[in-house]
C-alpha cells in the first residue's frame, strides 16, 4: 500500500510475543544448563580416564589388554535395560543440541556469511529437532 | 492514497503526535567478518560460542556408542583410541570453558526472588557452581557403579 500505513502494520506486528523465538531461547537456556552440569564429568570419565584404563565407567573396562568387550557390553547393557538410564540419556543427548543449535546460529549470523536467516534457523534447529528424533530412535530400539 | 493523504495532512497541522517516519532499511551495518579478531573479549566471545561444535560432537559420538550396543557384542567397539581421548581432551576443555562461562552469568541472568529482595548474583551463581559439584559427584559415582552391573 503506502510506507505510512505499512509502519504501522509493521509497528504493529512488533509487539506481538514473540513465541518461537521464546519457546527457542527456553530450549537454548534449558539445553546450555544441562551441557554445563551434567557434560563435564561426562567427558572426563566415559571419554579420558576410562579409555586409559583409570577408571571403570558402564560401557567401557579396560582389561589387562586393551578394552574388555565382553565386560563392556555387559554393563552397558545392564544400564540400558533401565528405563531411568534412557530417560537420562535423552535429557543429556537431545537438550544440549537445542543450546548448540541457538549459539551456532547466532554465531553464522555474526559471521555475515550472507546466508539467510530463516534458511539458518531451519538448518540449526532443524537438526537439533532432527537430532532429538534420532536420539529418541536409538534409544527407543537399543 | 486517501488514507496517507488525510494522514499527512493530520501530521501538518499537528493533531496527532508528531513522530519522525522511521527510514526502514536505511541503516545498513558494517560489521567487518572479522570483528571477533577485533580484541581478546570478542575473541574470547566466537571461542565460547564455538565450544558448543565440540560438544555436539561428542554427544553424538556418545549416541553412536549406545547405537552399537545395540547391535551385539561383536559390533560393539566404544572408543578408546589415542585418537578418540584425544578427541574427549578437545571436548572437556570446551564443555569446561562453557560449564565455566555458562555458571558465571547464571547469577546475572537467573533472578531469584525471595519475598521483596531478589539474591544477589554471587549467591545465585555460587549455588550454582555448589549444584554442578553435587551433580558432578553424583554421576560420576553412577558411572563407575554401572559398571558393575552385568546384563
Amino acid at each position: 500500500m503506502n510506507a505510512y500505513v505499512s509502519q504501522h502494520t509493521s509497528e504493529h506486528a512488533a509487539h506481538k510475543p514473540a513465541r518461537m523465538h521464546a519457546l527457542w531461547w527456553g530450549l537454548f537456556a534449558v539445553g546450555g544448563m544441562t551441557a554445563a552440569l551434567l557434560l563435564p564429568i561426562h567427558i572426563l570419565f566415559q571419554g579420558i580416564l576410562a579409555p586409559l584404563g583409570l577408571v571403570p565407567v558402564a560401557g567401557k573396562i579396560m582389561g589387562a589388554t586393551g578394552l574388555d568387550v565382553s565386560a563392556s557390553y555387559e554393563s552397558m547393557r545392564a544400564a540400558l535395560a533401565n528405563p531411568l538410564v534412557r530417560l537420562y540419556l535423552l535429557a543429556l543427548i537431545a537438550l544440549p543440541l537445542y543450546h548448540v543449535a541457538h549459539r551456532l546460529l547466532y554465531v553464522t549470523i555474526d559471521l555475515r556469511l550472507g546466508i539467510p536467516r530463516p534458511l539458518l534457523g531451519l538448518l540449526f534447529y532443524g537438526g537439533a529437532v532432527l537430532g532429538t528424533v534420532l536420539t529418541i530412535g536409538v534409544l527407543a530400539t537399543v | 492514497m486517501a488514507v496517507e493523504a488525510s494522514a499527512s495532512s493530520q501530521r501538518h497541522a499537528g493533531t496527532s503526535e508528531h513522530r519522525p517516519r522511521p527510514f526502514i532499511g536505511a541503516f545498513q551495518r558494517t560489521l567487518p567478518r572479522t570483528w571477533w579478531l577485533r580484541n581478546r573479549n570478542y575473541s574470547f566471545f566466537a571461542l565460547r560460542e564455538l565450544t558448543a561444535i565440540p560438544v555436539a560432537l561428542w554427544l553424538l559420538w556418545l549416541l553412536f556408542e549406545i547405537w552399537l550396543a545395540g547391535r551385539g557384542e561383536a559390533a560393539y567397539l566404544p572408543g578408546n583410541s589415542p585418537l578418540y581421548i584425544a578427541f574427549s581432551v578437545v571436548c572437556f576443555g570446551a564443555a569446561l570453558l562453557h560449564s565455566i562461562s555458562w555458571l558465571n552469568l547464571s547469577g546475572v541472568i537467573l533472578r531469584i526472588k525471595v519475598g521483596q529482595n531478589v539474591v544477589a548474583p554471587r549467591v545465585v551463581t555460587l549455588a550454582n557452581y555448589a549444584q554442578w559439584a553435587g551433580v558432578t559427584v553424583v554421576i560420576a559415582v553412577l558411572l563407575v557403579w554401572l559398571s558393575t552391573w552385568r546384563s
